[in-house]
């Protein structure tokens, strides 16, 4: 090769390499073009492949119908949702129906195969893809489906709530649907509700202490059983936040099958049902009469074997025989009595006022739908006053009740219940004033009375003192009232020198029993029922004993009001049976 | 066109499309490592709310009660509560294993031990200030 050859120009002689040279450029540019475009094509592509993967890999778990979990005030778990695989088929992919449903029913039981066979010929036919086979199959369940490895087979996950408690505050909590949605109490309100508005958070702490519940639940369920009731309904409130501490419907129902209790189960007594409470709204009655300055507590009042107003007549169910204090004609529970003080105290109004105050004409604003309305009667007269007076003619909920009582033995402002526990470390700001200090004093020690000396004897509980007020409420029926058939109740409030908590006890329609003394008295069903509450919950809420000084206070007080006349025999028959013991 | 630059620019070209595909390729891997991760994390979530479920369930009121019962368990009977107020004087309790060994002038040597003086009150209500 000449050095000519090695010109730079390389330009080559020849004519013929020349063009060679030229052909072989192109072709070389149009193989680099096509490489380039394979190149580009496989970039593309391989995202694409990515996301055909990602779709075809759902999420486990559907986070869009999770929710919050529910805890009681200490942390207990009382529902929660929990992932579990449903059973599906995407029937295009199914070769043999009849092998396929053949399988799946020996594995999951209780599907008949020749059923499901039409059901996956049909959807193929009609070009479905999705076709369920069980919802909620167990763990086993699904480990054999998948052992079977059966060609068009689905497992779905998806949320399921569990109510690890069972029965446990079935009425407060609620349960859902098989969607997963509420039907009822905390689940249907943080759905449809008040508390839509937590419905993303994770975990939803609620004002009840599970131990608290329990033993109310175990206590109100032995007077249910033993005095063969039609219902019963207990409250544990606590007196200065107003936070449920347990509420208590009999009979209950197992939240995590809620929808197939029966509806006497569903109801919930203590918040659903106004009831005309008897004696127990004596409380009230007292209330509005002492703060009206009008009626003192250490007042003697004339107590005839029976009252007329106008066509109607009332009676006491033991006739006083002699003048009452106030104070005696509560802890005696004397219906003429207490009538007779409201009247004194200027009648209706001051009754009105304190139901209006009280908040005893609304509905209760609790978190949950079930909540019922009181029934008032829209005229007033008098025997409408003196009934309402001792707890008839008005129809309340036991709840609404409850926080009536809670605010007048509180410090006496308006407690307002709530499913809700309080924030910590948040000062708690008292409702406005109901009545005043020295009328919430009066009553703490008439509701001491009753226990120490009056009709609730039974609700005693030794370390602490313990206040309260019975009621034996004749329940209505159709044109008037039934016989034989009563609301046994009592109310009680603890520690009465610093009232902290209050337990309500209802029995409806208790028979009467030895155990009750052959009556179905609310000091004789109910009370012992709060005694026994009262004596487990104390130390579990770390309430400590009460100061024995108030009781020697409370004593003191007694011993000078006392009549001399009660020493005779003259004095009611419930003092003379002590006295004998 | 000339060959001699187009060459270099060529497989640069190429260089930089496989270093590209091969990014993509890591990127893919990693994608799929992170989605399997997030699926275990899923899974873990919820055998950890299967478990504390569980956990709830065994410790749900009728069984506790129930094993309660048969470990000889009984609810706190509230006449066993005692104010912090009416518990015996500390300090009086502080003394009440000590002695003291004192020579008495005669030689001899006794142990002096402290007598815990008795408790201020237990029962019925304190009228007034303090004992002496």
């Amino acid at each position: 090769m000449s050095r000519s050859a090695l010109d730079p120009s390389l330009e080559p002689p020849d004519p013929a390499l020349r063009s060679g040279r030229r052909r072989l450029a192109l072709v070389g540019g149009v193989f680099a073009l096509l490489f380039a475009g394979l190149g580009l094509r496989l970039l593309h592509l391989a995202p694409e492949e990515r996301t055909a993967e990602a779709a075809a890999e759902p999420p486990v778990v559907a986070t869009t119908h999770r929710r919050p979990d529910l805890l009681d005030r200490r942390g207990e778990l009382l529902a929660t949702d929990v992932p579990v695989p449903s059973l599906a088929v995407d029937p295009l992919l199914v070769s043999d129906p009849r092998r396929t449903a053949e399988r799946l029913a020996r594995i999951v039981g209780g599907i008949d195969p020749s059923a499901l066979e039409r059901r996956l010929v049909k959807a193929k036919a009609a070009g479905r893809r999705f076709e369920w086979v069980e919802h909620r199959i167990t763990p086993a369940v699904q480990l054999a489906v998948l052992e079977a490895g059966l060609p068009g087979v689905l497992l779905r996950t998806s949320e399921h709530r569990v109510y690890p408690k069972g029965h446990a505050a079935g009425h407060l909590l609620g349960f859902v649907d098989i969607d997963n949605r509420g039907l009822a109490g905390v689940e249907h309100a943080l759905d449809h509700g008040r508390l839509s508005a937590l419905r993303q958070a994770r975990e939803l702490a609620l004002s009840l202490d599970l131990r608290v519940q329990e033993a109310l639940r175990a206590e109100l369920a032995r007077a249910f059983r033993e005095f063969r009731a039609v219902g019963a309904c207990g409250i544990v409130l606590d007196i200065r936040t107003g936070e449920l501490l347990a509420l208590v419907s009999l009979p209950d129902f197992d939240a995590n099958a809620g929808g197939k209790a029966r509806s006497e189960q569903r109801k919930n007594r203590c918040t659903g049902g106004t009831y005309e409470l008897g004696s127990v709204f004596k409380v009230i009655a007292h209330a509005a009469a002492l703060d009206s300055g009008r009626v003192r507590v250490g007042q003697r009042f004339e107590i005839p074997p029976a009252l007329r107003i106008g066509r109607h007549t009332i009676r006491d169910v033991r006739a006083a025989r002699r003048p009452y204090t106030a104070a005696e004609i509560f802890s005696h529970s004397s219906n003429i009595g207490t009538a007779q003080m409201v009247f004194a105290a200027g009648g209706a109004e001051p009754l009105k006022s304190m139901l209006g105050r009280l908040g005893l004409f609304e509905r209760a604003p609790l978190e949950i739908l079930e909540v019922a309305r009181p029934q008032v009667q829209r005229a007033w007269p008098d025997v409408v006053t003196a009934t309402v007076s001792f707890g008839h003619g008005i129809a309340v909920s036991p709840l609404r009740f409850a926080e009536a009582v809670a605010s007048l033995a509180g410090d006496g402002t308006l407690v307002r219940a709530t499913l809700l526990k309080r924030p910590e470390g948040v000062p708690f700001e008292p409702g406005p004033r109901v009545v005043s200090r020295r009328t919430v004093e009066d009553l703490r020690w008439m509701m001491w009375l009753t226990v120490a000396e009056g009709t609730a004897k039974k609700a005693a509980v030794p370390g602490y003192l313990v206040g309260g007020k019975t009621g034996t409420a004749d329940k209505p029926g159709r044109g008037g009232y039934r016989r034989g058939a009563v609301l046994a109740s009592f109310v009680g409030v603890f520690p009465l020198d610093a009232p902290r908590y209050l337990v309500l006890a209802i029995v409806d329609e208790p028979k009467a029993t030895a155990a009750s003394g052959g009556t179905r008295y609310g000091g004789q069903v109910a009370a012992p029922v709060v005694a026994s509450v009262i004596a487990r919950i104390g130390p579990l809420l770390g309430v400590p004993p009460s100061d024995p000084a108030v009781e020697a206070r409370f004593r003191e007080r007694w011993a000078a009001m006392r009549p001399a006349a009660q020493l005779d025999t003259g004095g009611p028959r419930l003092a003379a049976v002590d006295a004998r013991r | 066109m000339s060959v001699r630059p187009a060459l270099p620019v060529g497989i640069a070209a190429l260089l930089a499309a496989m270093g590209v595909f091969e990014l993509k390729r890591v990127v893919h891997e990693r994608e799929r490592e992170l989605a399997r991760l997030e699926r275990a994390i899923a899974e873990e979530r919820g055998r950890i709310r299967r478990l504390r479920a569980d956990l709830a369930w065994l410790a749900r009121p009728e069984r506790l009660v129930t094993l309660a019962q048969q470990l000889g368990l009984e609810p706190a009977r509230t006449d066993r509560l005692v104010r912090t107020e009416d518990l015996p004087d500390a300090t009086a309790l502080l003394f009440a294993g000590r002695s003291l060994t004192v020579e008495l002038d005669a030689g001899e040597a006794i142990e002096l031990r402290f007598k815990p003086l008795p408790a201020p009150r237990l029962g019925p209500a304190r009228a007034g200030g303090p004992r002496p």
